[in-house]
């Protein structure tokens, strides 16, 4: 039994094949054979090489999910962590907007809830810290949002927050 | 693959945008994602997450008010004990004040029983957003939320309710769009109609019961003609009855999974589309005759329930005491796996167990995988002595996988079967047992080894490989 391959074409013109049934897991590029038929490779203009190299790794590795064996699930589990292990918040917001776009249900739930497990027990600061986001309140904005919140609710479940201590 | 990159010439417009590009790039950041993503990262997060983010930054500010997954979670690993006041002001804020979108998840993790009496309303206001599911862990509820069961956007429902207290009867109409419905950890001794209002779920296509302890009745009825999947785990619990029975009519189910002991009886009308049966059935060591002889009959009835399955995996310790005999059981003589094509069982491999491998190959003409898990205790007691000339076909056997060997008589003995029946067999994998063995172990496994290349293989491609 022979699988059909299919080529991906990154945003800067490289090339990636992969088995038809691996690429499927993208509804997107699965929509795209179906309807346009390409022939010289599925072209990808919002992905970029170096993420689209990580995509079709992830979808290679989870072709054929097994559905029912709970030891080839927890190997793949074991290798969905390793999978993201060295990866730098750049590639990791990357690989977001990537799964997103090519609607590979599978990878977005990984790739955010990483996210969400790494943001999990931080303060406000140290969210800011480790994501560059820039506090862009005025010190009354600031004031205000800080004052409707404490007034509003005292935080539920784990909670370390230092966020009124300090701030830059 | 044909022509790779092209990039014959490189103009310096192309680096000047490439230069801009890596320069967007590197400043690209969480607060780019758009809210969609933002909001799927928030929700595998406890709520708090969300409304504390709002002091980041403006990106941020209002962001919590759309989420559609809201997460009120606490667990008993908390740092911080969460008061209920605190909790109750904090899930009526957030209900309150929350734009108009809908909700897709409403879960609520609280064990006080201080908040019971407030559920009903946050589920009341969640269903006026559609919420699609709902997840509860609660404590000592009175009374059930009847609107949850009116919700005509309700797709799943999870409900871990602790020590309900209250005497309340399920309804005889279920939420017609529910698909899934998972009943864990519950205490529902009380409760009346479970099997009514299961059987009323039009939609479902997924039941689970785990850990749940049941009493009202001794005989559960479930009907339901939609029904895809079926778990029942870990201790199924009756208040009154030492002995319960589930019969089951759902001729559309493709998915078994059971793990129970076997004073729980689950009877199944015809399964012509079962495909996959895991079932593991525990029950204590030194059974009676009259035991060993009414679980042999029950296993055996399940099995031939279960007979259209094309995989199964299978752990049932009674094999250990008493071996697979579908002859003597009425209505199962001439039962047959005729589409069975992978096997797993666990087994310790007594002379009963290799009696039952044995019945089980010969009622499975297809088999193509078999995979043992050689049991910790594992009996080397027993000889099987000429057990194994009963005509054993494995015309399509391809793959044995066998773990946990550690060198006995009959491990030797069962491969050797499979190696002078199995015409086409491409691998077998040995994998030896991990943990301490009685004495000898590297000699054993050694002459083990040794025995097993001397066994004359009908198969010329058949190959042999230790782990």
């Amino acid at each position: 039994m022979s699988t059909k391959k299919i080529t991906l074409l990154s945003s800067d013109n490289e090339l990636f094949t992969v088995d038809e049934e691996a690429a499927n897991q993208s509804l997107t590029i699965k929509h795209l054979i179906e309807d346009t038929e390409p022939e010289n490779g599925v072209p990808l203009p919002q992905v970029h090489s170096k993420i689209l190299a990580k995509v079709t790794e992830y979808l290679i590795k989870h072709a054929n999910e097994p559905d029912n064996d709970a030891a080839a699930k927890e190997e793949l589990k074991n290798w969905d962590d390793k999978f993201l292990e060295k990866v730098n918040h750049e590639t990791l917001f990357d690989l977001i907007l990537a799964a997103n776009y090519l609607d590979i249900k599978g990878l977005l739930d990984l790739t955010c809830q990483t996210v969400a497990d790494l943001m999990n027990g931080m303060s406000v600061v140290e969210v800011r810290k480790l994501f560059n986001i820039v506090n862009d309140f005025t010190p009354e904005d600031e004031a205000e949002v800080r004052k409707r919140r404490k007034r509003g609710t005292k935080t539920i479940g784990p909670s370390n927050d230092q966020a009124n201590q300090s701030n830059h | 693959m044909e022509e790779s990159t092209n990039i014959s010439h490189v103009s310096s417009e192309a680096i000047e945008e490439e230069k801009n590009k890596k320069k967007r790039r590197s400043q690209y950041g969480i607060s780019d994602l758009p809210d969609s993503i933002l909001h799927h990262i928030f929700s595998f997060l406890n709520i708090q997450h969300a409304v504390r983010a709002s002091v980041l930054s403006k990106r941020f500010r209002n962001l919590w008010k759309s989420l559609s997954y809201l997460n009120f979670v606490t667990s008993a690993d908390d740092e911080q004990p969460t008061h209920y006041e605190d909790f109750v002001i904090m899930v009526n804020k957030v209900l309150i004040l929350r734009g108009k979108s809908d909700i897709v998840r409403l879960r609520v993790h609280f064990e006080n029983e201080d908040i019971a009496p407030h559920i009903e309303s946050w589920i009341s206001a969640a269903i006026q957003y559609n919420v699609r599911e709902v997840d509860l862990t609660v404590h000592a509820l009175h009374d059930l939320p009847t609107s949850l069961f009116f919700s005509k956007s309700l797709k799943v429902l999870r409900l871990s309710l602790t020590d309900c207290v209250g005497m309340f009867t399920f309804p005889s109409l279920g939420p017609p769009m529910l698909e899934v419905l998972i009943l864990k950890f519950c205490t529902l001794a009380w409760a009346d109609n479970i099997s009514g209002f299961i059987s009323a779920c039009s939609s479902l296509k997924d039941l689970v019961l785990q850990d749940v302890e049941l009493g009202s009745e001794t005989t559960y009825h479930i009907k339901n003609g939609n029904l895809k999947r079926f778990v029942i785990k870990d201790e199924i619990m009756f208040a009154n009855e030492p002995h319960c029975i589930f019969q089951i009519n759902a001729p559309n189910l493709t998915a078994f999974t059971c793990s129970i002991e076997m004073q729980t009886e689950i009877l199944f009308a015809p399964l012509p589309l079962l495909n996959f049966a895991d079932i593991e059935l525990e029950v204590k060591t030194d059974l009676t005759e009259d035991e060993k002889q009414r679980y042999l009959w029950q296993i055996t009835r399940l099995l031939n329930a279960v007979r259209n399955v094309k995989s199964l995996k299978l752990s049932a310790d009674v094999f250990d005491q008493v071996a697979f005999e579908p002859r003597v059981v009425p209505d199962c003589r001439s039962m047959q796996f005729h589409n069975l094509t992978y096997l797993s069982f666990r087994t310790s491999l007594s002379r009963d167990c290799i009696f039952t491998i044995v019945e089980l190959l010969k009622i499975s003409p297809k088999i193509k995988t078999l995979v043992i898990h050689v049991a910790e205790e594992n009996l080397t007691s027993g000889n099987m002595g000429e057990c194994l000339e009963l005509g054993c076909m494995l015309h399509h056997l391809k793959v044995l996988k066998i773990h946990g060997v550690i060198g006995c008589i009959n491990e030797i003995k069962l491969l050797q079967l499979v190696l002078e029946k199995a015409i086409v067999l491409e691998k077998m994998l040995i994998w030896t047992a991990k943990y301490d063995m009685p004495p000898h172990r590297e000699k054993r496994l050694e002459s083990f080894r040794k025995t097993l290349s001397t066994v004359p293989r009908v198969s010329s491609n058949a190959t042999i490989s230790f782990f």
